[in-house]
């Protein structure tokens, strides 16, 4: 009798556990990262009655939660990928409006701006025209201006962005030590059941820090866990953290790095290292969205610059005055690293625009070798010694480098910051070239001299009038030519019976001046080529400027102004356009994996109704046991009153 | 498999935000009327459209180039027409005074028309366009070109010539220097003049010059000689050398020619008298109109100086046509850049409308297909919508 009475108590107690842990599952249902719990039962150890055994009822053997390991380690690496994509295509579609919208984008400007030199052309002694121009011109700058500022706060939206999630990542990995502790000691006090909520409990702190920073778990034996990020790099190992943080990049001031502030390695700089969550989509967008685009637009402004400046400078303003750069001329940038221990100074010139790559590059010393690396594809050449030329850029040195020195060489990386115009008054434009040639009017012949261009500002303006007179016999007896008065002298050739329909000529030295001739001169006919005084009605100078805007001038000759930016445009395009797919496989991926951990550890609520109504029926029978020995135990009383 | 019910939820509401954000695409596009919204849309197709809108603003501007080398050449023409007028009414003038039947006084009065000619023609050669520029001045348009000191005149622009670009490749000429226009006109034949010596006592007149062959350029005299007046007219061609070239006899009206040359004469030559045949240089043609006036206000009245007036006259005439023939010759060159400009216009409107097209078929949508997929969109919404209000109906507390 009092077997029943004890099996009844005993299955009252478990099943009113049981109806507890079915409410707590109910209660969580909605609860971010809860599994779901089971309460597994046992029969009691059996009484002994001579040769047999006699049940003794029912315990609550432990209460578990529906946890499926290897599905929770796959969650995290999902989580880890899905948000290094998000992260990068968050900051990839910033760029992706920026650049082909009609009043950003820079490609409208630059058109804009060689456009008015067309017009400048079509009357060079318009001011209005010329007004149009300078103004143009602002605009270019202003627009590559907000260009480069957009980059910028880019830039700084990832330096933000990396410094709360290193922030986030130290105050997780704080909690997760904390957590694991707890469940270590829980499990030594009670080692068969595990303490199902502060499991969960852990388990959502790792799925949050997965989101920031791949990440693997370790399961020591005692419980407790050890985690490592990156390619193994420990972060919290026995129950000890080892603490990040930020530090700018010492060869670039604007570029923060993530390194360890812990005990052991000690700021050991760890960018490269990362792998997965949101650090690594923001580290992988600046390298191959952001540094690439920098460096194309960075060469798009170095060309039009030196470009537009170096024809500018072979011409003649209104005033008459030569003209002077147009736009503020952008010099490289060399930036030593604050480690370096050696006593070098490096610095780079530009030879030849027209080679410039759109990359940056860095250089180190490794005690006997100049290493450069080509930043946009990672390419390295050796060097001996310094100067070298490379791309169109002149490396050279001073000092004395010592090994582990390290160098970032920007040619074009930071150009766009820089862009200016130079000229201020609409009359500095020079639209006019620097010499005109003319045939003398007394000539008896038809030649004529035309076609006059400058190779270079060099000897120039002339001294003197150059006067060509055709002689018969210039050139030996017979052979006929120009003699040169004035200018390098000499005599060029040039045969009436043939060159009549035009013979370029070149005069060395004054300006590599070059020309063309045609028509019958008569013996003692001159044509002169002089400084293009008082020619305000020239426009060969701006013709020349304008050419530029459809010459393949840039990238080894490859690229026009245009095409440069297009490829800009491509690059973030086809990035964003990656970033997207990869965002929708990504997404797809992590919903399989958590409808799988959901379907292990999720709470269905009308299983939960199912067994709220097994249990609440068990109970009652278990109620009615008590109840039917109580009844035998009055009907055993009532007999013995008697 | 098994499902938890927050699962099933999530599940629910994922699909309409899926099919949410697919139907705000759709109608994105379509508000836009653009496939391509940012580069990302399309990649290569962006960049595509990138190009094209490079190329169209290229020939836009080509066009408006175009446009200004028109007006400019067009002003040049107007003004070309102005000297042809006039010269034509030159010439008549000169025709009309080298007749032998007028007076002095009408020759005077021809002589006074001409001057005012003169005056037009210096206006014109010192035309400005509408922006003030002078047209004739080659690059130096701030400076009036021509100037006019004592009857003599003076060039102060240069040769330069602006050009326009009409195309990638093509530029075209708007303007034409001053000098080729009214500073080089051929004298006489073009290859070679001739003109009386002053101290002729005959009535001969030299007439047409015309080339019948090269030219050998030289300085030659032309002696006419008569011992007696009943014996015939001789003459001989002596080159600067006294080298003698041609001879023979004389008959008044008779042309003589030698080494590429051909001259007409009329009236009777005395003996002794020369002629000078020199090799042609430039002339101006102002001082063509001045020698006409000297002539005309001074005739003279014996038979020598006629024969020197109309000599000069002769020589007058056939400066006047070879400046016509110099001002023909430029207005053929404009009409020749204005045809240039015109077929550089129609290639440019062919391309621009070849590119528009282009840019449409990577740019634009294709409505009706889209159209049709926001429809299909919005009803795969609606599926979405209401099946998840029916399975959240599906609860077995609900049941209890």
């Amino acid at each position: 009798m009092a077997d029943a009475f004890g099996i009844g108590v005993s299955a009252l107690n478990s099943l009113q556990r049981a109806i507890t842990t079915t409410g707590h599952n109910i209660a969580n249902a909605n609860t971010e990262g809860y599994s779901r719990q089971q309460v597994s039962f046992a029969t009691r150890p059996p009484q002994r009655d001579g040769n047999n055994f006699i049940g003794a009822g029912v315990e609550v053997q432990t209460i578990r939660r529906a946890y499926d390991e290897f599905l929770g380690n796959e969650l995290l690496s999902r989580q880890s990928s899905f948000s290094a994509v998000n992260a990068y295509h968050d900051l990839a579609a910033r760029l992706d409006s920026l650049v082909a919208d009609q009043d950003s984008g820079l490609n409208v400007s630059v058109q804009a701006f060689f456009q008015s030199i067309q017009d400048v052309a079509n009357d060079p002694t318009s001011l209005p025209a010329r007004e149009v121009l300078l103004g143009r011109a602002q605009a270019l700058e202003n627009r590559v201006s907000f260009f480069n500022q957009s980059l910028d706060s880019l830039e700084n939206a990832s330096n933000q962005q990396l410094r709360s999630a290193v922030a986030e990542i130290n105050s997780l990995a704080d909690s997760i030590a904390s957590v694991s502790q707890d469940v270590a000691e829980a499990l030594v006090s009670n080692p068969n059941s595990p303490p199902n909520d502060l499991l969960d409990e852990r388990d959502r702190l790792l799925s949050r820090l997965s989101e920031i920073v791949g990440i693997t778990p370790v399961q020591q034996g005692d419980g407790s866990l050890n985690v490592l990020i990156g390619n193994g790099q420990p972060l919290i190992v026995g129950g000890q953290v080892q603490r990040l943080d930020v530090q700018f990049d010492p060869l670039n001031p604007n570029r923060l790095d993530v390194a360890f502030t812990g005990l052991t390695g000690n700021g050991d700089v760890i960018t490269n290292q990362i792998r997965g969550g949101e650090l690594q989509g923001i580290l992988d967008f600046r390298g191959q969205v952001l540094d690439p685009v920098r460096a194309e637009v960075g060469l798009l402004v170095q060309g039009i610059t030196d470009l537009v400046n170096e024809q500018h400078r072979s011409g003649l303003d209104l005033n008459g005055q030569v003209g002077g750069d147009f736009f503020t001329p952008i010099a490289p940038q060399s930036i030593a690293s604050g480690n370096n221990l050696g006593s070098a100074a490096v610095s780079v010139a530009i030879d030849d625009v027209g080679a410039l790559l759109p990359t940056d590059y860095r250089l180190s010393f490794d005690g006997a070798q100049f290493q450069l690396r080509n930043l946009a594809d990672n390419s390295v050449q050796t060097f001996a010694t310094l100067p070298q030329a490379v791309n169109g850029i002149t490396i050279s040195s001073t000092g004395t480098p010592s090994a582990g020195d390290e160098f970032l060489l920007r040619p074009v990386g930071g150009a766009a910051a820089r862009f200016s115009v130079d000229i201020e008054r609409p009359e500095q434009f020079a639209a006019a070239g620097l010499v005109r040639g003319q045939a003398t009017i007394g000539n008896g012949g038809d030649a004529t001299l035309t076609r006059l261009s400058v190779g270079d500002a060099s000897g120039l303006p002339l001294a003197g009038p150059i006067t060509l007179t055709f002689n018969p016999d210039a050139l030996g007896a017979g052979v006929p030519g120009f003699d040169v008065t004035g200018g390098p002298g000499g005599t060029l050739a040039y045969d009436p019976a043939t060159d009549s329909g035009g013979a370029t000529l070149t005069l060395a030295g004054f300006g590599n001046i070059s020309f063309s001739v045609s028509g019958i001169p008569q013996a003692g006919d001159t044509l002169t080529i002089q400084n293009n005084t008082g020619a305000v009605g020239d426009n060969s100078n701006a013709l020349s400027i304008a050419g530029f805007q459809n010459s393949r001038l840039l990238n080894g000759g490859t690229s026009s102004f245009s095409e440069l930016y297009g490829r800009t445009v491509a690059t973030v395009g086809i990035r964003t356009s990656q970033a997207q797919a990869s965002l929708a496989t990504e997404q797809l991926l992590l919903t399989n994996v958590e409808s799988e951990v959901q379907g292990v550890s999720g709470v269905n609520l009308d299983e939960e109704a199912a067994n709220l109504l097994r249990f609440q029926q068990a109970y009652q029978a278990a109620a009615q046991i008590i109840s039917a020995a109580s009844e035998l135990f009055d009907t055993l009383l009532a007999a013995t009153r008697r | 498999m098994r499902l938890s019910t927050s699962q099933i939820f999530q599940q629910g509401i994922n699909a309409i935000l899926d099919q949410q954000a697919r139907l705000n695409q759709t109608q994105l596009q379509i508000s836009t009327g653009q496939r391509i919204n940012t580069p990302s849309d399309d990649p290569s197709g962006a960049v595509q459209i990138l190009d094209f809108n490079d190329q169209i603003a290229t020939i836009e501007q080509y066009r408006r180039n175009a446009s200004a080398a028109e007006t400019q050449l067009q002003l040049e023409e107007n003004v070309l027409t102005g000297f042809g007028n006039n010269l034509q009414r030159v010439r008549e003038l000169l025709v009309q005074g080298n007749n032998d039947v007028l007076s002095d006084n009408d020759r005077q009065s021809i002589a006074t028309e001409l001057s005012g000619i003169r005056q037009e023609l210096q206006a014109l050669a010192n035309s400005r366009d509408s922006n003030g520029d002078f047209l004739f001045a080659g690059y130096q348009v701030n400076t009036q070109p021509f100037t006019f000191n004592n009857g003599s005149v003076q060039y102060n622009g240069d040769q330069g010539q602006r050009l326009i670009q009409l195309g990638p490749a093509s530029q075209v000429a708007v303007n034409d220097s001053g000098a080729d226009l009214l500073l080089r006109i051929p004298e006489g034949s073009g290859q070679f003049t001739a003109e009386p010596a002053p101290a002729n006592t005959g009535t001969a007149v030299v007439g047409a010059l015309s080339n019948s062959g090269n030219f050998v350029r030289d300085t030659y005299t032309i002696n006419f000689a008569q011992a007696t007046p009943s014996d015939p007219i001789t003459y001989q061609v002596l080159d600067s050398g006294a080298g003698l070239v041609s001879s023979g006899t004389y008959e008044p009206g008779d042309s003589i020619g030698f080494n590429g040359a051909q001259i007409d004469f009329s009236g009777t030559p005395a003996d002794g008298d020369s002629f000078t045949v020199s090799p042609a240089g430039n002339q101006d043609l102002f001082s063509i109109v001045d020698s006409a006036i000297a002539a005309l206000n001074n005739p003279g009245t014996s038979d020598p100086q006629q024969a020197q007036f109309h000599s000069t006259l002769n020589r007058a005439l056939e400066g006047i046509d070879n400046s016509l023939e110099n001002i023909l010759q430029v207005r053929t060159s404009i009409g020749v850049r204005l045809n240039t400009i015109d077929s550089q216009q129609s290639v440019n409107d062919d391309s621009l409308l070849r590119l528009q097209q282009l840019r449409s078929s990577v740019q634009d949508l294709d409505i009706t297909q889209a159209i049709s997929d926001l429809n299909f969109q919005q009803v795969a919404l609606q599926a979405a919508q209401q099946s998840y209000v029916r399975v959240q109906g599906l609860s077995l507390f609900q049941l209890l």
